[in-house]
C-alpha cells in the first residue's frame, strides 16, 4: 500500500494520487460539461443532474487510489456508463409513460423534450441584450442539433472535440476500435455541419 | 498521433473546435439552480473521498494536529516536509539548550582563570563550596 502511495511500483513514472483538493478543482473543472452531455443523452434536467451526482460518487469512492492525471479518462467512462444505465432504465419506464399519456393527453402537443429545454431558456433571454439573446440562439440551435445526432456519434464527437480526449482514449471507453471513433466522429461532423448550414448557421 | 492530417481531418478538428468554443460558453449560461445542485453533488462526492492508506499512517503518528495540517495541506507530500520540519526543530532546540549550558559554564572557568572573579565572589559562601566540590569531582 504504502509502495502504490510513493509510486515505488512504478518505475517509469512517478504517481502521486489525487488529494481532496484536486479531486475538488477536477470536480468543478468537469461538472457543467457533465451535465451538459447528460443533458444532450438524456434531454432531462433532473435525471442529468442525477447521473453527474451518481458518476462523481463513484470517481470519489471507487477510485481515490489513482493519480490525478488519471481522472478525466476514469470520470469520462463512468459519466457514459452512468448515462448508458440511465438511459436503459429509462426507455422502460418511459413506455409506460407514452402509454398513459397516449389516453390521457388532450392537446396536440407531442411533447418534443426540445421545447422545455427552450422554453426553459426563455426567461433568462428575456432579460438579455440583444447579442446575448443571439448567442443563445444560436447556441440553442447547436445544441439541438447535438441532441439530434445518434447516441455513438454523439458521444464519439464530444469526447473527441469537447472534452479533448484523444481517438484510443475514446475508443477505449465507448469499448470500440479507433476506427469506429474516427468514423463517428466524421459522421456526426458532417451531419451537424449540415444542419447547421440549413438553419443558416455560418461558425 | 499528432502526426499528419488530411485536409479533411484538419477540416473536421476546426469544426469541432468551433463547436467546442460554443458549447463552453455555454457554461457559464446554466441556471443557478442546476450551479447549486452540481455544487451540492461535488459536495457530497467529496465527503465520500476517503483518506488514504499513506496519510492515514501519517495522521496516526501526528494525531489530531497532523489530520489538521494535511487537510491544511491536501498534498500528499506535505505530511512529511512536516514531519522534517519538527524533527529538526526538536533536535535543532536541544543542541541550541546544550551549547548554552556550555557557554554559561565557560564563562566562569574563563573568569576563574583569568582571575577576573568579583571581591564578592570569594567572600560568596555558595561559591566557595561549589568551587570545592568541582575540585573534588
Amino acid at each position: 500500500m504504502a509502495h502504490s502511495f510513493y509510486g515505488l511500483d512504478s518505475p517509469h513514472r512517478e504517481l502521486i494520487l489525487a488529494s481532496r483538493t484536486e479531486l475538488s478543482d477536477f470536480l468543478a473543472s468537469v461538472e457543467r460539461r457533465a451535465f451538459r452531455q447528460a443533458q444532450f443523452a438524456l434531454r432531462n434536467e433532473d435525471a442529468s443532474l442525477d447521473v453527474v451526482q451518481d458518476a462523481m460518487l463513484k470517481l470519489a469512492e471507487k477510485y481515490s487510489d489513482r493519480p490525478v492525471e488519471e481522472l478525466p479518462p476514469l470520470f469520462q467512462r463512468i459519466l457514459q456508463n452512468t448515462i448508458h444505465d440511465y438511459h436503459r432504465r429509462s426507455r422502460v419506464r418511459n413506455l409506460w409513460v407514452s402509454l398513459f399519456s397516449a389516453f390521457s393527453h388532450d392537446d396536440d402537443e407531442d411533447g418534443d423534450p426540445l421545447e422545455t429545454i427552450e422554453s426553459a431558456g426563455e426567461s433568462e433571454q428575456l432579460a438579455t441584450p440583444h447579442g446575448e439573446f443571439e448567442q443563445n440562439q444560436t447556441l440553442a440551435i447547436i445544441e439541438r442539433e447535438i441532441e439530434r445526432l445518434p447516441a455513438r456519434q454523439r458521444q464519439a464527437f464530444l469526447m473527441r472535440y469537447w472534452e479533448e480526449m484523444d481517438i484510443a482514449e475514446t475508443a477505449a471507453i465507448m469499448g470500440c476500435s479507433e476506427g469506429s471513433v474516427k468514423t463517428h466522429c466524421s459522421r456526426a461532423t458532417h451531419a451537424l455541419a449540415a444542419a447547421l448550414k440549413a438553419r443558416g448557421l455560418e461558425l | 498521433m499528432n502526426g499528419q492530417f488530411t485536409p479533411e481531418q484538419t477540416q473536421e478538428r476546426l469544426f469541432g473546435l468551433k463547436i467546442r468554443n460554443k458549447l463552453n460558453a455555454g457554461n457559464g449560461r446554466l441556471s443557478r439552480h442546476v450551479t447549486e445542485r452540481l455544487f451540492t453533488a461535488r459536495q457530497t462526492a467529496l465527503s465520500q473521498y476517503p483518506i488514504s492508506a499513506g496519510q492515514v499512517s501519517f495522521a496516526g503518528s501526528f494525531g489530531n494536529f497532523g489530520q489538521h495540517l494535511i487537510n491544511w495541506g491536501n498534498d500528499a507530500w506535505r505530511p512529511i516536509a512536516i514531519a522534517l520540519m519538527l524533527v529538526t526543530l526538536a533536535v535543532g532546540s536541544d543542541y541550541w539548550q546544550s551549547l548554552q549550558r556550555a557557554a554559561d559554564l565557560e564563562e566562569v572557568d574563563s573568569a576563574l582563570l583569568a582571575d577576573d572573579l568579583p571581591i564578592s565572589a570569594y567572600l560568596d559562601r555558595g561559591f566557595d563550596a561549589w568551587l570545592k566540590n568541582s575540585a573534588q569531582r
